[in-house]
């Protein structure tokens, strides 16, 4: 059975979602496949790709020394707890 | 149901191998390592006292419930007068200033970072704060509600609004550098 396009208006509506993994699987791929089909909203969901790559990219690092200590403290739990 | 496996063992199994994210969301949150640090400890220290009720499940939507829990007590220790909403509690604590830094650091510290950051830095809290969630400790937006104790449909509005503005931010800084 053919699939209905979703129109750009919906697609916009579901963009975000799209980018975050968080749709089923029928609509990420309805989407995956306007995305292929339509200039506009492929730019569209570029830019904010884009944008989410370079958030993640920005990311500070976790300390080591104070996930030394935290691991440190989790292997002694039972006794920090007993305390 | 009883657990066949003892409190060590569990804790072992279902909290250890998330110690990186809760101290990444804990920075997030509390914007100040010494707290993020002592904010996990309690949330370990939680999730040790009630290993034996926990149904294995979802460990960590599990454990940021109990860091969010363990922050408002915190918060409620420290300062009483902003228990009145949890959710506006969690932004509220999380704008305090990292690390003691003042007005004039946190300037030349955006003089020189990314842009991307510096749009991130603009956004108001509430907004910053999940964006940091989902987008740099890749959080679930179930994950990221279960931090902030707000429905998913918050977070999914928040989140969109937050990177419209950021790409606003950006647009209008590569606007200004032409």
């Amino acid at each position: 059975m053919a699939t209905r396009m979703m129109s750009c208006r919906e697609v916009g509506l579901r963009l975000q979602s799209y980018l975050d993994g968080e749709l089923d699987d029928g609509r990420m791929n309805a989407i995956r496949a306007h995305l292929d089909a339509c200039v506009d909203c492929g730019v569209e969901a570029s830019v904010f790709e884009r944008i989410k790559a370079d958030l993640a990219e920005s990311a500070p690092q976790n300390d080591p020394d104070a996930l030394a200590r935290l691991r440190a403290f989790s292997e002694e739990i039972a006794s920090n707890v007993s305390e | 149901m009883p657990n066949s496996t003892s409190a060590d063992e569990r804790f072992a199994e279902y909290v250890v191998p998330e110690l990186e994210v809760l101290y990444r969301v804990a920075r997030s949150i509390t914007r100040n390592a010494t707290d993020a640090e002592d904010l996990v400890q309690d949330t370990l220290v939680r999730a040790y006292k009630a290993i034996e009720r926990f149904d294995g499940r979802y460990p960590r939507a599990w454990l940021l419930t109990i860091m969010r829990n363990a922050q408002i007590n915190r918060v409620r220790r420290k300062r009483p007068e902003l228990m009145h909403d949890p959710d506006e509690t969690m932004s509220r604590v999380a704008d305090e200033s990292p690390d003691g830094a003042d007005a004039e650091s946190l300037v030349l510290d955006q003089e020189f970072s990314a842009p991307i950051e510096n749009a991130l830095a603009a956004l108001p809290e509430k907004f910053r704060l999940v964006v940091e969630l989902v987008d740099l400790n890749q959080l679930t937006y179930q994950e990221a509600a279960d931090t902030l104790g707000v429905p998913v449909g918050t977070i999914m509005s928040r989140l969109h609004r937050a990177r419209r503005n950021i790409r606003q931010h950006l647009e209008a800084s590569s606007e200004e550098v032409i």
